[in-house]
């Protein structure tokens, strides 16, 4: 298993060749992303969110999903991508952080995707500070001509830092 | 509704949900004492009264759906009651149908809405259906008993009806000549009915011709029972005299025609029952260990809408404050030091005062317990009608019916324990067959126990069912990626367990419109979260499943006073608030640098709440709250109030633990959550450490 593997191991590993992973894909400010599709819970119409003063400005706001109080994150603040803007959200994605189930505001969800292992391009561990939600690029070919995706991690979306 | 105040329309609405739960209590007694092959002729007459005043109260509030479901119902009550309809399994059905349907119309925000119209009219058209085709009985039972025709002319066709059924159950018949006080008479026929039951049923009391004097009435009453007249000499002569038995017809009983059945083609329950359980096949059974739950009469009680409790909490509330003001004149009369004495004398008073307050808060918050039998009545007519679905024998046993909540938790609880309930009769008690083969009790049993534990109430709902396969949560796992193969083979039991809970999850390959509905333990999960409870499940396979729900008795609710600032809503606990004042801002002066004002002839640090969190929308400052906590306090300048109310405080997120100033959130319904403030952190950042003295030394 490669370091990358081990870090991240819904990862596909370099043993499982061959083999197909899901990826659900969306849409933040015009750009593709992608969480492996079993880290995400559920897929919420998003409801008003309540303002958190002071809370670190990735923090969009706190919903209440079924009676547990839920912290909505900004991925245009994670990625770099500027401010977002509140009517952009076309949905929440729920989604594990490896310490509790945070929201994920995207402008909207587009569909499953199936990569194989040689359908993805690690990332490299890069310089900017965004580099590390990244795991990784898959490349798409549809009728569409090829298409990018930029895999994340939903377990670099931690709360603090 | 037009025309009709809002405050009437709730009256309707509660007089109404009150009779149909005494309708749908007394209709499982009646369930209950049909399999024992009872028919408890009070309670279906209770049944009847019932019914028919919420026919009255729909006609007069306009409600026509409620008004003709409660018609065709009371028609059939009618029949049931003068024995023109046989009691059976079948009608019990229709009845409790009728329940259902009354609770969903008067839950709907127009129990009148037209859409409603189709469902109404096919349950009248069902019930049209049950309607006796002959109501004459081909022979008359009564011919077999040499009763006066003085007596049977005065009969009611009730008590006609009665003394018919008596007769076809094969009961002897009897009349007893007692004396009673024209004062206390009322008093004395009730003692005469308590003595009488179970054995004997009273079918008539009628003034003698003879033996009345002055006050004394002298009665002849005609009582049947299956005891003989030995024991219904033993029963009665001491209190009530002579009893003698009203012979049959020809030479005696020996002789006389056996008794005439009531033929509708479906088999009187009285007959069924007699025969052992085992021939009840897909006759579901239901039996009341606890009374508590399915007869909790309601006795030296008062009816009391929620709003008024609110109203009164909220006056406490204010009465707190109120008392603050005393104290701080008392504070300043101390300081004065004029009379000693009286100040002395008013120190002792507001003690008096304090403990008093004290006592009416607890007293209100209590007022608001309710005892869970509430719902678990509501849960044994679940349990009863998922077992009739299914062909299932279910003794549904309740515990602790008697433990308290608030009035808020037990509401919250009915649906997560409803579905619970489905489940494990849907799910886990098995069929009378299978559990036969796998030599288990052919009657399932499913307890629901309640009780308190510390400052929590704990509630299990247990049954003796199949219990749940680890290997099938396992599979059902993995195909739903929920698992991979080898996480699969590696989760202990225990955890799959858990899984349950995950939404979409299920193991059982059929979804029947029972336990499925399209919500499943997740739900039930959310609802007990929202409640500040935790669920947690333990089963084996082949013996069981019982799951735990731990719930707080009140200690998660607050009261918190519900304020804006910008277009945000904040609640703030009033436990924290000492008084609100209208903000002016010629009111402010700076000391030090720092905003004032005078409160009283003290000074009062204030700060904006705006500023304080850092929000930068524009504010239109309206009142200060004076917050005081321990000996500091501080004014808080927001926008508006948006009064009081009950919340949940539920924890933020682990993403937000280091965010000062707030000590949860609440869920307002409507999908709006409100950040909980935290007042002492925000106190002492108004203030700052070392504050207090400087505050203090202005106040000089």
């Amino acid at each position: 298993m490669t370091e990358l593997a081990r870090a991240r191991p819904w990862l596909p590993s370099d043993e499982e060749d061959g083999e197909v992973f899901e990826f659900l894909s969306f849409d933040v400010a015009d750009e593709s992303y992608a969480f492996p599709l079993s880290a995400v819970h559920e897929i919420l119409k998003p409801p008003p969110l309540t303002a958190v003063p002071r809370a670190p400005k990735r923090v969009l706001g706190v919903i209440s999903v079924r009676g547990t109080i839920v912290t909505i994150f900004d991925p245009h603040e994670i990625l770099g991508l500027g401010a977002s803007d509140q009517s952009t959200i076309g949905r929440i994605l729920m989604v594990d952080n490896g310490v509790e189930r945070i929201g994920v505001a995207v402008s909207r969800v587009l569909q499953v995707e199936r990569l194989t292992r040689d359908d993805i391009e690690h990332a490299e561990p890069g310089d900017s500070e965004f580099a590390r939600h990244i795991v990784g690029v898959g490349r798409l070919v549809d009728d569409d001509g090829e298409r990018m995706l930029i895999l994340l991690d939903p377990r670099s979306l931690l709360g603090d830092g | 509704m037009s025309g009709i105040g809002d405050d009437i329309q709730q009256e309707f609405l509660a007089e109404a949900h009150e009779l149909v739960e005494t309708v749908s209590r007394d209709l499982l007694l009646l369930s209950e004492g049909a399999t024992q092959g009872r028919l408890d002729p009070g309670l279906l007459n209770e049944v009847f009264r019932c019914v028919h005043t919420l026919k009255g109260i729909a006609g007069m509030f306009g409600h026509a759906h409620v008004g003709s479901i409660a018609h065709v119902l009371e028609d059939l009550l009618d029949d049931l009651r003068l024995g023109r309809l046989e009691f059976t399994q079948q009608v019990l059905d229709v009845l409790f149908d009728g329940v259902e349907q009354f609770q969903r119309l008067l839950q709907l925000e127009d129990p009148s809405a037209p859409s409603e119209e189709k469902t109404v009219a096919a349950f009248v058209a069902k019930i049209h259906k049950l309607a006796p085709a002959n109501a004459a009985p081909p022979s008359d039972p009564l011919d077999a008993f040499l009763i006066e025709d003085s007596v049977l002319s005065v009969l009611t066709e009730f008590e006609e009806n009665r003394l018919r059924a008596c007769i076809r159950q094969g009961l002897r018949l009897f009349q007893l000549r007692t004396r009673f006080d024209l004062m206390s008479m009322d008093q004395s026929i009730d003692e005469l009915k308590n003595v009488a039951q179970p054995e004997a049923e009273i079918i008539t009391y009628l003034p003698s011709a003879d033996g009345s004097d002055g006050d004394i009435l002298e009665l002849e009453i005609l009582v049947a029972s299956d005891l003989d007249i030995a024991a219904m000499r033993e029963k009665f002569f001491e209190r009530y005299g002579q009893v003698k038995p009203i012979e049959k017809r020809g030479q005696g009983a020996a002789s006389a025609p056996a008794p005439v059945r009531l033929t509708t083609g479906i088999p009187p329950l009285a007959k069924r029952t007699s025969l052992p359980p085992r021939t009840t096949d897909g006759v579901a059974q239901l039996i009341f260990e606890d009374t508590a739950a399915s007869t909790a009469v309601i006795a030296n009680s008062v009816r009391v809408d929620i709003n008024k409790l609110d109203h009164l909490m909220s006056v406490v509330g204010e009465l707190g404050l109120v008392r603050s003001a005393v104290g701080r004149m008392m504070d300043r009369l101390h300081a004065d030091a004029s009379d000693r004495q009286a100040t002395a004398e008013l120190q002792r008073i507001t003690r008096g005062f304090d403990r008093q307050l004290g006592e009416l808060q607890a007293g209100i918050l209590d007022v608001r317990m309710v005892p869970l039998g509430q719902v678990f009545n509501k849960l044994a007519r679940t349990a009863r009608q998922a077992a009739r679905e299914h062909g299932k024998e279910v003794r549904f046993v309740v515990t602790g019916a008697d433990t308290e909540v608030d009035k808020l938790i037990v509401e919250e609880l009915a649906d997560p324990l409803m579905h619970l309930v489905r489940n494990a009769i849907d799910h886990g008690i098995e069929e009378p067959g299978v559990r036969e083969r796998f030599e288990k009790n052919r009657v399932g049993t499913l307890a629901l126990n309640a009780y308190q534990k510390g400052s929590k109430v704990v509630i299990e709902v247990e049954d003796d069912g199949a219990g749940i396969n680890p290997q099938a949560l396992r599979e059902t796992a993995i195909n739903k990626g929920l698992l991979t193969q080898e996480a699969g083979a590696t989760t202990p039991d225990t955890e799959l367990l858990d899984l349950i809970f995950v939404p979409g999850f299920s193991t059982k390959g059929t979804i029947t419109d029972l336990s499925g509905r399209g919500v499943g333990m997740d739900v039930v999960k959310t609802n007990i979260a929202r409640l500040g409870g935790i669920i947690g499940i333990e089963s084996e396979g082949g013996t069981g499943t019982k799951i735990t729900i731990t719930l707080p008795i009140t200690l998660a609710i607050i009261r918190a006073l519900i304020v804006k600032v910008a277009q945000h809503t904040y609640a703030l606990p009033v436990t924290a608030v000492k008084e609100v004042l209208p903000y002016d801002a010629s009111m402010v002066k700076t000391i030090q640098g720092r905003p004032v004002v005078s409160l009283r002839g003290e000074t009062l640090r204030v700060s904006s709440l705006a500023d304080l969190l850092k929000i930068e929308d524009p504010t239109s400052s309206r009142y200060v709250i004076v917050v005081a906590m321990a000996n500091r306090r501080s004014g808080f300048i927001v926008d508006a109030l948006e009064g009081q109310r009950d919340v949940i405080i539920k924890a933020l997120g682990k993403s937000l633990s280091s965010v000062r100033g707030f000590a949860g959130a609440a869920d307002l319904g409507d999908q709006s959550v409100a950040l909980v403030l935290d007042a002492p952190a925000l106190l002492e950042e108004a203030l700052g450490a070392g504050e207090v003295r400087s505050v203090l030394e202005f106040r000089a």
